[in-house]
C-alpha cells in the first residue's frame, strides 16, 4: 500500500502544479443592440397612445446644457439623455426620460416616490402645495416637484397630453441644493423641436440604460432574487476581509421602478 | 510481461486497495451531501467531486446553524477517480493476459479494432439521434447490440472465456474516462433570444466576468450589423484576487485602472440605509443604490443562482474617477437577460462598464422568428415550447430554418440546442422570447458506450458461465 500512496502523491502534486491561470482579454465583439422587440413594444406603445389620441407622431424636444454640464449618456430606450451637473465629489446626475401618455397619477407617481426616498407616505392632495410648483414661460405645460426624505428628489414633470417628460435628480441633499438653479435653467429650456419626429431611436447602439422604466419580471428560469430593503455604503478600503465572508441575510423587495 | 515490471505495479493491482478507493468514494458522497445543504450544489461539485482534494469542515456533521471550528483534509473526486483508474489498469495488466497467440492474437485484435469503430459510429449523436427518433428506443437497443458484436467477437477471440469480465473493466475504464474528459472539455451555456432578435452569443450562468467595453462613437454612420465594439474582459478569478491583494489592476488596451474594494459572491442592489448617504465618489448605479451581500445560492428551490457583484474604485494614473457598484443583478432591473452597462468619461472618451456572466461569442448567429407556448387547454400546465430558428451564417444568402422545441434539440457545431426556457412578458402579453441550453459535450456519448459495454460484457459473462454449468452437468451426466 506504501506504492501506490506515494505514486498517487506525485502524480496529484503534477496535476495540482498544472491548474491555468485566468486570462485577461481583449476582443472585437460584434454590436450588441436592443433586441427589436423592446424598441418595437415601446415605439408601438407611444403610438397606441398617440393614434387613440388623434394626433401625429411625438414630438422631440430640445435642452440647453447648463454651464458645465455634461451629457454621459444618448438616447436608448425611454431615456433621451443623462446628464452630469458638476465635477468631481459634487458631480450630480440627471436623468431626462420619456413616456407615452400622460405619465399617470400625480398621486400615485408621488407616493412611489416617496417611498424610494424614505419620505412619509402616503402622499395627500394636502401636502401637494408643498412639493409642487408649476413651470412657467415653456411652451409644454409643466410642474415641478421638489421632495426631501433620506434624499432629495427633483422633478420637471413636462406633458402634452400624450407624451410626458421628467428631468430627474435624485441624491443626498447637500449634492442636490447646489444645482438647484441649474436645473430650475434646464427646465426652462426644455421645448418641443420637430412636431413630426419619430418615436424610436435609429442609434441601435446599446447603451443599456440604468432606469428600471419596465421592470420587465425576470425569466421563468432565472432565480428571482429578493432585492434587499437598504445597502451598507462599501467596507472601509483598509478591510482585509475574504470576499467570501462578505454575506448578510436577505430583506424584503423593493418595486424596482423609477 | 517482465517479472520485475508486474512486481512494481502489483500492489495497484490490489483488490483491496479497490475497495479502500470505493470507501473513500462513498465517504466523499455523503459529506458532499452534507456540504450541499448550506453550501450549493455548484460550489459542492467543484469542491468535493471535481478537485483533487478537500478540507471536510467538521460543522457539515451538525445540525444546520451551529458552527464549531476544525476541519479534516480528504481525497477529492479527482483523486479518487484517477486512483480506481489507476487501479483497474493496473489490475488488467497482472490478471488479465491474452490467451490468444499467433494468428488468432492478429485476428482478435483486428476485430476488437473494426468493432471499437464500429460502436464509436454508432453512438455518436450524428447516427443514433436520427436512429432513435425513427425507430425508437427499443429498436435502438436491438439494433445497438448487433452493432457491439463485433467488439464482442474480438473481446473472445483475445481473451476466451474471460472477454465478459475484460469487457465489464473496459466498461469502468471507460466510465471514469468519459467523466474527465466531460469535466475538462464540456460546456454549457443559455442562450436567450428576443423574438426578432440575432443572437450570437452564449453566456455561462455559473461564472462572471468584468467587461469594459469601448463602444463606437454612436455619430458614426457605419452600418451597425458590420459594427463591433472592444471588449476588454476580467475573469471573475481576477476580481476576486483583485479583492484580497487589494492591488489596482490595469491592461494596456485601458486607459484607466480599478481596484477591486470588495467582492460578492452574490449580490443585489438596494436603496442605501436611511440616514446613510452613498459615498461621496459615487457614480453610476451606486449614487442611488448599493451592493448588498446575499447567501450563496444553494442551486435549488429558489435560489438558483449567484448574481457576483463587486465595488470598484477606477484611477487614471492615481487620480480617482470613482466608486462604482457592478453586479449582474442589474439584469433584472432592466431588459430580462441584459446587465446595465455603466458609463465611464475619460478624456472625451466614453467607456462603459459591465458585470455580466461569462460570454462565449459564436461565428453563427440565431435569429428568433418566432417562439410558441403550448399549454393544456384550461389549465397553466405547459404542454410545449417551440422556437422557430433561423441559423444566420457569415455569408450565407440562405439561413437554414430549424424548429427547437421540448425533446427535439437542435445539434449544430458541434453543440447541442436544448429548449429549456423563455422570456415572459411582465404585461401578461405574449412571452418576449427563448431561452435554449447549450452543451458542448465531447464525452456526452462515452457513458453510453460504456454502459453497453459493460451491459454485453455481463451478458456474455453469464452465458460464459451458463455454457460451463451446463457442461459440467452434462459431463457428470455422462460419468454417472
Amino acid at each position: 500500500m506504501v506504492q501506490p500512496a506515494l505514486l498517487f502523491s506525485l502524480v496529484l502534486a503534477g496535476l495540482l502544479g498544472c491548474g491555468e491561470q485566468p486570462q485577461i482579454q481583449t476582443y472585437d465583439a460584434p454590436l450588441d443592440p436592443r433586441p427589436e422587440l423592446l424598441v418595437q413594444r415601446d415605439g408601438q406603445m407611444a403610438r397606441t397612445a398617440q393614434a387613440q389620441a388623434g394626433v401625429q407622431p411625438e414630438q422631440s424636444v430640445t435642452w440647453t446644457l447648463p454651464e458645465g454640464w455634461r451629457q454621459t449618456m444618448h438616447p436608448s430606450g425611454d431615456r433621451l439623455a443623462t446628464l452630469m451637473a458638476g465635477e468631481g465629489d459634487g458631480a450630480l446626475e440627471v436623468a431626462i426620460t420619456r413616456f407615452a401618455g400622460t405619465g399617470g397619477d400625480l398621486l400615485a407617481n408621488l407616493n412611489r416616490w416617496a417611498g424610494q426616498i424614505d419620505h412619509p407616505t402616503p402622499v395627500r392632495e394636502a401636502d401637494l402645495p408643498n412639493m409642487l410648483s408649476p413651470i412657467d414661460g415653456t411652451p409644454i405645460e409643466g410642474i415641478f416637484i421638489d421632495m426631501t426624505g433620506n434624499q432629495r428628489m427633483v422633478t420637471a414633470w413636462f406633458s402634452d397630453g400624450h407624451t410626458s417628460w421628467f428631468i430627474k435628480a435624485q441624491d443626498a441633499d447637500a449634492k442636490v441644493v447646489p444645482h438647484l438653479p441649474q436645473i430650475r435653467e434646464l427646465v426652462q429650456t426644455f421645448r418641443p423641436q420637430d412636431p413630426h419626429a419619430g418615436h424610436d431611436h435609429a442609434d441601435g447602439h446599446d447603451h443599456n440604460h440604468d432606469h428600471p422604466a419596465h421592470a420587465p419580471a425576470p425569466p421563468e428560469t432565472l432565480e428571482t432574487p429578493e432585492a434587499p430593503e437598504a445597502a451598507a455604503p462599501p467596507q472601509s478600503t483598509e478591510s482585509t476581509s475574504s470576499p467570501e465572508s462578505q454575506v448578510s441575510t436577505p430583506s424584503p423587495a423593493e418595486d424596482g421602478r423609477p | 510481461m517482465t517479472q520485475s515490471f508486474r512486481r512494481v505495479i502489483a500492489p495497484f493491482a490490489s483488490l483491496r486497495l479497490t475497495v479502500v478507493l470505493l470507501g473513500l468514494a462513498m465517504l466523499l458522497i455523503f459529506f458532499g451531501t452534507l456540504a450541499q445543504r448550506t453550501r450549493g450544489i455548484w460550489w459542492v461539485m467543484d469542491q468535493y467531486f471535481t478537485s483533487w482534494g478537500v478540507w471536510v469542515p467538521l460543522e457539515i456533521f451538525l445540525p444546520a446553524g451551529r458552527t464549531v471550528d476544525g476541519s479534516f483534509p480528504f481525497p477529492g473526486g479527482a483523486a479518487i477517480g484517477l486512483a480506481v483508474f489507476i487501479n483497474l489498469i493496473a489490475a488488467h495488466s497482472v490478471r488479465f493476459r491474452f490467451k490468444a497467440s499467433g494468428w488468432r492474437l492478429v485476428l482478435g485484435l483486428l476485430v476488437f479494432v473494426v468493432g471499437a469503430a464500429v460502436i464509436t459510429w454508432f453512438q455518436s449523436w450524428g447516427v443514433i439521434g436520427p436512429l432513435k427518433a425513427s425507430v425508437g428506443v427499443a429498436a435502438m437497443l436491438l439494433i445497438g447490440l448487433v452493432a457491439y458484436l463485433p467488439a464482442l467477437v474480438g473481446t473472445y477471440l483475445l481473451f476466451g472465456n474471460r472477454a465478459g469480465i475484460v469487457l465489464i473493466h473496459g466498461s469502468l475504464i471507460l466510465l471514469i474516462a468519459g467523466e474527465a474528459v466531460t469535466r475538462t472539455t464540456a460546456l454549457e451555456t443559455q442562450m436567450p433570444i428576443y423574438v426578432g432578435q440575432t443572437q450570437r452569443w452564449t453566456q455561462d450562468i455559473r461564472v462572471a466576468e468584468l467587461a469594459v467595453i469601448h463602444p463606437p462613437d454612436p455619430t458614426d454612420p457605419a452600418d451597425d450589423a458590420q459594427a463591433t465594439e472592444r471588449v476588454t474582459v476580467f475573469p471573475e478569478e481576477v476580481l476576486k484576487q483583485g479583492a484580497v491583494t487589494r492591488q489596482p489592476i490595469a491592461h494596456a488596451s485601458l486607459p484607466f485602472e480599478f481596484r477591486v474594494e470588495q467582492y460578492f459572491i452574490n449580490s443585489a442592489l438596494g436603496p442605501y440605509q436611511p440616514g446613510i448617504a452613498p459615498p461621496p465618489d459615487s457614480r453610476g448605479i451606486a449614487m442611488r443604490m448599493g451592493l448588498i451581500a446575499r447567501p450563496r445560492a444553494t442551486g435549488v428551490g429558489q435560489a438558483q443562482m449567484d448574481l457576483p457583484g463587486a465595488w470598484l474604485t477606477l484611477h487614471k494614473q492615481g487620480e480617482p474617477l470613482g466608486r462604482f457598484a457592478v453586479t449582474t443583478y442589474t439584469m433584472l432591473l432592466g431588459d430580462v437577460y441584459r446587465t446595465i452597462r455603466q458609463d465611464v468619461v475619460i478624456d472625451g472618451q466614453t467607456w462603459q462598464i459591465d458585470m455580466r456572466f461569462k460570454r462565449y461569442y459564436r461565428p453563427y448567429g440565431f435569429h428568433l422568428e418566432a417562439f410558441s407556448h403550448d399549454l393544456y387547454p384550461g389549465t397553466q400546465v405547459p404542454k410545449n415550447f417551440a422556437s422557430d430558428i433561423r441559423i444566420i451564417e457569415p455569408g450565407d444568402a440562405a439561413p437554414r430554418a430549424v424548429n427547437i422545441r421540448m425533446n427535439h434539440p437542435l445539434r449544430y457545431g458541434g453543440d447541442t440546442f436544448f429548449q429549456s426556457g423563455y422570456i415572459p412578458d411582465p404585461s401578461g402579453g405574449a412571452d418576449l422570447g427563448t431561452v435554449l441550453q447549450v452543451v458542448r459535450n465531447p464525452g456526452s456519448t462515452m457513458p453510453y458506450i460504456a454502459c453497453a459495454l459493460g451491459g454485453v460484457g455481463l451478458l456474455l459473462h453469464f452465458c460464459v458461465s451458463l455454457w460451463k454449468y451446463v457442461g459440467r452437468g452434462v459431463r457428470r451426466g455422462g460419468a454417472k
